[in-house]
């Protein structure tokens, strides 16, 4: 890379229990940047992000943030170096109220100028600020998606990470993310995204990688991503 | 009508020591999922503490905020200790090496104190009969062990719902990975809470020292009543422990009190007598068997698990 | 079917011999203790294997299983004292007042399981303890005595020798019943359901019939041997029923292996012998075996038959 990359992560081998599913994955992300890292059903997209997340260790390779390594640190070292989930499914704490959702897990590390608040959060997602006081539960699975973005970026983070963020919501919904994920682009946070939704990404991301079987397989921009449907077919295709 | 108030109030102040500890039980398992057994020990050495610095100091309060800061410590070693190696396991590895830390501190409590057990005297003040009621008298110091556990209960209440700290015990709850994966110490979390659990715990014990036991032991029998309460509340809420407990300690006192008059009634007084007493401690498992018939999950089961 | 002599194998043969072998080691050497302690692992090993079929075969940590020996204890006791002293009229009565009151809180607790089921299992068994306590009749808190052994005409269980025998033979006979439940069909649902118990329920096994007999079983068997215990104390008290005796029960059929029938009888040896050599070093023993068991939890949780499988292969 040629700018100070944000994350690196070098040939990392993660097993899921007795079966190993990452084989040497690669990439990397610079400041500002959003990343997508797509491929199909269990070709190790979830255990890439957990291995990251110090949930599911990798047994080898090297995963850099801003410098610092993360492999061998538990998960709350990672998030507080800076990186904030939204883990597949959501995960929402169900037994607490949309507003304490957001806010039992804020923080601001770093003192940025400039932090989330809970205000700057229903800004984003204003179908959230009429629903701060119902539990989490009774939340639609599109309120709960928007739910456990605004839980991660109320920690501030450098590096924003979602995982099948999609996944599951109806058509309209989902472009109200993709806009919203837009809008913190704009604002200059760096994205990970994991997904399947090829269109809306090449729209959006800026580079994507490719994952097959434990390995990254292709990686390029989102314009050489458009202009390759063969490529697209063979690792995104049905 | 007076002896059935008088049995009703102490009825409250049994429940209440059950809440406590059936509180503490229940928070550390929702969220270390946990099962100790050994809780009933820390009741124990509360009882102890408060009695030995009661006498060292000369005070009651004293030797009470001593003791308490003594059991927190004492928590939180033990969870350091002993108790993180045990989360994740089989809830039969929990059952097990609990059962032997109630072994080993109840001989430890044998090898510091000796075996005949301490007192814990009070003052006069503290005995005198106050009107509670119009015309009903009630020991001071057993009013005092009523208001200072729901004043306790009340601030738990606070601490679980309307704190930051207890919002990420409520998440730790229902999801202990997410709460790390975003950026808090769980294992800081589970010893807070685990000595938040001890504390209770040894709040009740050191409560109860100067009316009812400070003996080697006393901890089994409370812990397994404690057991029947979070049954009949149903695992995992605060709330159900509550209800339960003042219903355990109604039924329990209340029960114990009139029974064998009640059997009197029907039955000759040689039966009545023999009788009387052994059903009356049947009382609270019967209750626990209809709860279990009739609703298995506990009266107010905890949402989101 | 075995072919190959295994470790574990091979030492509870050799312990079945030894224990075979006590009476005529006592009388040789006229050292009657040990034949005592010996008749004690024999009853208790009855209890633990009763309690491993529920737990080891069936998952189901019955944290009350001492209250069928204070349940057997108790119809032998109070029959004795009420002039019943016939052993054709104590020991069914007894086996039968075990296995209904298995039946009741098997009924009630099966209908929960995990944590729920252990704290259940407890609260019944320290039910029947305080009931127990309350009976001033029979001694109470005390205890009471009992005069004059389960009388049966064939054969004296005063005689000390005829007693240790009846009880090895009697493990024996028990082992071999849970050897034969585990082995056959209702022992794979038992199993079955222990790992996947939806899945029983899919294919058409009603599961919670099956563990609440099975539960039964083990109640009853359990009730046996608290006749025995207080044949060979000649004493019953509360305190055979206490939840403590429920944890030692449950240690020795852990510490004796879960996964064999004749394991626990391992445990109870180890468990019984290790009390008898602590509380001869110390009078505080407990304080020594209390994390012993939290150790063996932490490192050898397959019990001595884990530990002998690992030396078979390291």
């Amino acid at each position: 890379m040629a700018q100070s990359a944000l994350l690196e992560v070098s040939g990392i081998e993660t097993c899921y229990g007795l079966s190993q599913v990452l084989f040497g994955l690669s990439l990397a992300i610079a400041p500002g940047e959003m990343v997508t890292l797509m491929g199909r059903n269990g070709m190790g997209k979830t255990t890439t992000v957990r291995s990251l997340m110090g949930l599911t260790p990798a047994m080898a390779g090297s995963i850099r943030f801003e410098g610092q390594e993360l492999r061998g640190l538990p998960a709350y070292r990672v998030a507080k170096l800076g990186i904030g989930l939204v883990p597949e499914g959501r995960q929402v704490f169900p037994n607490l109220t949309a507003r304490e959702n957001l806010v039992a897990t804020a923080a601001n590390r770093r003192n940025a100028a400039n932090p989330w608040t809970l205000e700057k959060v229903c800004a984003l997602f204003p179908r959230l600020s009429e629903r701060l006081l119902s539990m989490a539960s009774q939340l639609s699975g599109g309120e709960q998606q928007m739910l456990a973005i605004g839980r991660a970026l109320m920690t501030n983070p450098r590096l924003l990470v979602l995982d099948e963020a999609t996944e599951g919501l109806a058509p309209l919904i989902r472009a109200e993310i993709w806009q919203c994920l837009s809008r913190l682009k704009a604002q200059g946070q760096s994205i990970l995204v994991i997904d399947k939704n090829v269109e809306a990404l090449v729209r959006i991301a800026d580079r994507h990688y490719l994952i097959e079987r434990g390995k990254v397989v292709w990686t390029g921009t989102s314009r050489e991503l458009a202009a390759d449907p063969a490529v697209q077919h063979r690792y995104l295709g049905v | 009508m007076l002896y059935f108030i008088e049995q009703c109030l102490n009825g409250v102040q049994l429940g209440m020591l059950l809440f406590l500890l059936a509180a503490g039980l229940t928070l550390i398992f929702g969220i270390m999922d946990l099962v100790n057994l050994a809780h009933g020990s820390l009741y124990m050495i509360g009882a102890y503490f408060a009695a030995t610095f009661a006498a060292l100091t000369g005070s009651f309060v004293v030797g009470l905020v001593l003791a308490l800061l003594a059991t927190l410590v004492v928590g939180m070693a033990l969870e350091v200790i002993a108790m993180r190696r045990l989360y994740g396991r089989d809830h039969l590895d929990h059952v097990l090496g609990t059962f032997g830390l109630i072994l080993f501190f109840n001989e430890l409590v044998r090898l510091l104190w000796g075996p005949a057990g301490m007192t814990l005297p009070l003052t006069t003040q503290m005995l005198t009969a106050v009107e509670v009621l119009p015309g009903v008298y009630y020991p001071l110091y057993r009013v005092v062990i009523i208001v200072s556990t729901l004043v306790v209960a009340l601030l738990l209440y606070l601490l679980v719902m309307r704190t930051r700290l207890g919002m990420l015990i409520r998440a730790g709850a229902s999801n202990r990975e997410m709460v790390g994966a975003l950026g808090i110490n769980i294992k800081l979390l589970f010893t807070l809470v685990f000595g938040l659990g001890a504390a209770l715990a040894g709040f009740a014990g050191m409560m109860q020292a100067p009316i009812l036991t400070v003996q080697i032991g006393m901890g089994e029998n409370i812990l397994i009543l404690a057991f029947v309460v979070i049954i009949i509340g149903g695992i995992g809420s605060i709330r159900g422990a509550f209800v339960a407990a003042i219903i355990v300690g109604l039924i329990d006192t209340v029960g114990r009190a009139f029974l064998p008059d009640l059997l009197r009634l029907f039955l000759s007084t040689n039966a009545a007598s023999s009788a009387g007493p052994a059903i009356s401690s049947m009382l609270i498992y019967m209750a626990m068997a209809a709860i279990l018939v009739v609703r298995p999950e506990g009266l107010f089961p905890a949402a989101g698990r | 079917m075995i072919t190959r002599l295994r470790p574990r194998d091979a030492l509870i043969a050799v312990v079945l011999a030894i224990m075979a072998m006590v009476p005529v080691y006592s009388s040789l050497t006229g050292n009657y203790f040990l034949m005592s302690l010996f008749t004690r692992i024999s009853i208790l090993a009855i209890a633990a294997v009763s309690l491993n079929l529920i737990m080891g075969f069936g998952g189901m940590v019955s944290f009350g299983h001492a209250a069928y020996l204070g349940i057997g204890g108790y119809a032998v006791g109070i029959l004795a004292k009420e002039g019943i002293n016939s052993g054709l009229l104590q020991w069914p009565l007894a086996l039968a007042a075990s296995a209904l009151f298995a039946l009741a809180v098997g009924a009630l607790s099966l209908r929960t399981r995990g944590v729920y089921f252990i704290m259940i299992t407890l609260a019944f068994a320290q039910m029947i303890y305080y009931v127990a306590i309350g009976l001033d009749r029979y001694g109470g808190d005390d205890g009471m005595t009992i005069y004059r052994r389960s009388q049966f005409g064939l054969i004296d269980l005063s005689n000390k020798t005829a007693f240790y025998y009846l009880c090895l033979v009697l493990l024996l006979m028990v082992a071999y019943l849970i050897w034969r439940i585990v082995n056959s069909r209702f022992g794979m649902v038992i199993q079955g359901a222990r790992s996947n118990d939806r899945r029983m329920r899919a294919i058409g096994y009603p599961t919670y019939r099956y563990k609440l007999v099975c539960f039964v079983i083990a109640g009853t068997l359990c009730g046996l041997a608290g006749v025995l215990l207080a044949n060979h104390t000649d004493f019953i008290n509360p305190a055979m029923m206490q939840w403590t005796r429920s944890g030692d029960l449950i240690v020795m059929a852990v510490l004796g292996g879960m996964g064999t029938v004749l394991g626990p009888v391992l445990g109870a040896l180890a468990l019984l012998l290790l009390e008898e050599a602590l509380s001869g070093l110390t009078e505080y023993w407990q304080i020594i075996i209390g994390p012993l068991f939290l150790l063996v939890v932490l490192f050898a949780r397959g019990g001595i038959d884990g530990l002998l499988v690992g030396m078979r292969h390291g």
